[in-house]
């Protein structure tokens, strides 16, 4: 009989989030009790609010809540600085890794942001001298949204020391995806919304397990899927396990702290 | 909660453990009522072809897939239909073909599906946004007609509205009306006009295919309508088996509700053909 993976879940919201329910987890026992019912054993954690209200906001109350709890490790929303809600961008990153966060979020559509290099590029400079990875979210809920690709393909041949890794990466961009893949090993694709036929199999042989990280979306998203199309995925137990948890703690171990 | 035996220790486990583990679900009876075959031109799809599907089925323990291919919901139902009745032979007990038809040739749709349903098909399939043609109107009503005299399951993607629905499911009261994707889950259930025809209707049904998951809106559809009235389906290859059974595998409900859900159910609409 096969063993359950060490889930190390990638894509998890702490607090409140926007359209909730009754049924949401929205603090930290009913977010460990959720993970439980579901096998998942961490969870990188952004704040509900660091999302839908304010990175200052949230990035202050991601630490405070998950202080003493190992299971969660907090992940920070990021923007450009120069408006002053945010502290310089170096700064920004040096406060973020003394925090105990090992990662960033960058909530493209939700903060407005045009993603020219002119708007982004102080920020994932400072992200990448620190090896910080920056998890894009697009907020996209289906598999039909744009992408921001020209940006993305920017991003990864300018900073080839800052992994960057794509949330909720859905099925219908292959045609796109796989040059980049192909091309930039700082690359990497959260799977919960992976699920061509077979896709994160398929994946992890052409580029390896380990361009390839768990995530589950929760408590926005069911991670019922996720977690099955890692489980049933036709690859062996080591590349299951490292596409599990493996990935991700290589990822936040390797920030340059 | 209701056990089920794994086949290398002969131990009992969850469907819940089974998923977690990854473990084929051998005991229980599986039927994905809706999926595809073959290439698509809107994006790419790896590995769309039957006996990679099979494979698939075996890696999770899915005994049947109902298939209609892509092609047939597209440029060609004549080609599209022989494509699904092809694997079917090739595969048989684990592939059940369903024709499609293009209500847009409305001169060739009777003598169509009547071919098919020579063939040995099992059920009906609509597409009404691809093929761009509202579910009540006359070039579907062949496919109504056999549907109701052979008492086949009918899965359409797009029902017009739920009175259409309604009013088509009471004329054609021997077939097996299944709405596609509406299983998936809606914020507030209970607002959702669709699930009351559902509840109300003895043929109407509701299939999981789905690409996105809320958290914990499949369990309250499931607790709105009755786990008897939501029937498994995955989409393949548009999205993938493994992980569109995890919606059901994982859900917060009873075993009992989860193997309804997952094939017993379908098993019974599958019998019926006369
Ligand atoms: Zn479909």
């Amino acid at each position: 009989m096969r063993e359950m993976p060490h889930l190390f879940d990638a894509n998890v919201f702490l607090g409140p989030i926007f359209l909730r329910h009754d049924d949401t987890p929205d603090d930290v026992p009913r977010l460990l009790a959720a993970m439980d019912e579901n096998g998942i054993s961490r969870a990188l954690v952004t704040h509900g609010l660091a999302k839908w209200q304010h990175p200052a906001v949230g990035n202050r109350l991601v630490i405070q809540e998950t202080k003493g709890i190992d299971r969660l490790v907090p992940c920070w929303v990021v923007m450009p600085s120069v408006t002053g809600e945010l502290p310089p961008e170096r700064e920004l990153v040096a406060q973020l890794l003394d925090s105990g966060a090992r990662a960033a979020r960058l909530c493209t559509g939700m903060n407005r942001l045009t993603l020219e290099p002119f708007e982004i590029e102080t920020l994932l400079e400072a992200l990448a001298e620190r090896r910080v990875p920056l998890f894009l979210d697009t907020n996209n809920r289906h598999w039909s949204e744009p992408r921001p690709w020209a940006f993305i393909e920017w991003a990864l041949r300018t900073y080839p020391t800052l992994p960057l890794v794509l949330l909720r990466e859905p099925p219908a961009n292959y045609r796109t995806l796989f040059t980049l893949m192909d091309r930039h090993s700082n690359l990497y694709i959260e799977t919960c919304y992976f699920q061509g036929h077979d896709a994160i199999a398929l994946g992890a042989g052409r580029w390896g397990a380990d361009r390839l990280v768990f995530g589950s979306g929760l408590p926005e998203w069911d991670p019922g899927m996720a977690i099955t199309g890692l489980t049933y995925a036709s690859f062996s137990v080591e590349e299951r396990d490292m596409v599990a948890s493996g990935s991700l703690l290589r990822l936040l171990d390797n920030c340059v702290v | 909660m209701t056990q089920i035996a794994s086949a290398a220790s002969g131990d009992t486990m969850t469907i819940r453990e089974a998923a977690l583990r990854g473990e084929p679900l051998i005991d229980t009876f599986i039927v994905n009522n809706h999926s595809h075959l073959g290439m698509y031109y809107g994006f790419a799809q790896p590995n769309p072809d039957a006996d990679t599907l099979v494979q698939t089925m075996d890696r999770v323990g899915i005994d049947q897939s109902c298939v209609f291919s892509s092609l047939a919901i597209t440029a060609d139902m004549r080609t599209g239909n022989d494509l699904s009745l092809e694997a079917a032979s090739q595969h048989p007990d684990r592939i059940l073909a369903y024709a499609v038809p293009d209500p847009n040739l409305e001169r060739q749709v009777r003598d169509e599906m009547q071919r098919c349903i020579d063939a040995g098909v099992r059920g009906i399939k609509f597409h009404t946004s691809l093929h761009d043609y509202p579910f009540g109107g006359p070039g579907y009503v062949p496919a109504f007609e056999l549907a109701d005299k052979h008492r086949l399951p009918l899965i359409s993607h797009g029902v017009d509205s739920p009175d259409v629905l309604r009013r088509t499911a009471r004329s054609y009261p021997n077939a097996h009306f299944i709405v596609a994707h509406a299983g998936a889950g809606r914020r507030h259930p209970e607002f959702d006009a669709t699930y009351t025809v559902a509840i109300e209707e003895p043929n109407v049904y509701l299939d999981t295919a789905g690409s996105v998951a809320p958290y914990g809106i499949f369990a309250q559809l499931v607790k709105h309508t009755g786990a008897g009235k939501i029937l498994y389906g995955d989409d393949f290859p548009w999205m993938c088996p493994t992980h569109q059974i995890g919606r059901i595998l994982l859900a917060p409900i009873t075993d009992d509700q989860k193997k309804q859900i997952l094939g017993g159910t379908m098993q019974r609409l599958l019998s019926t053909r006369q």
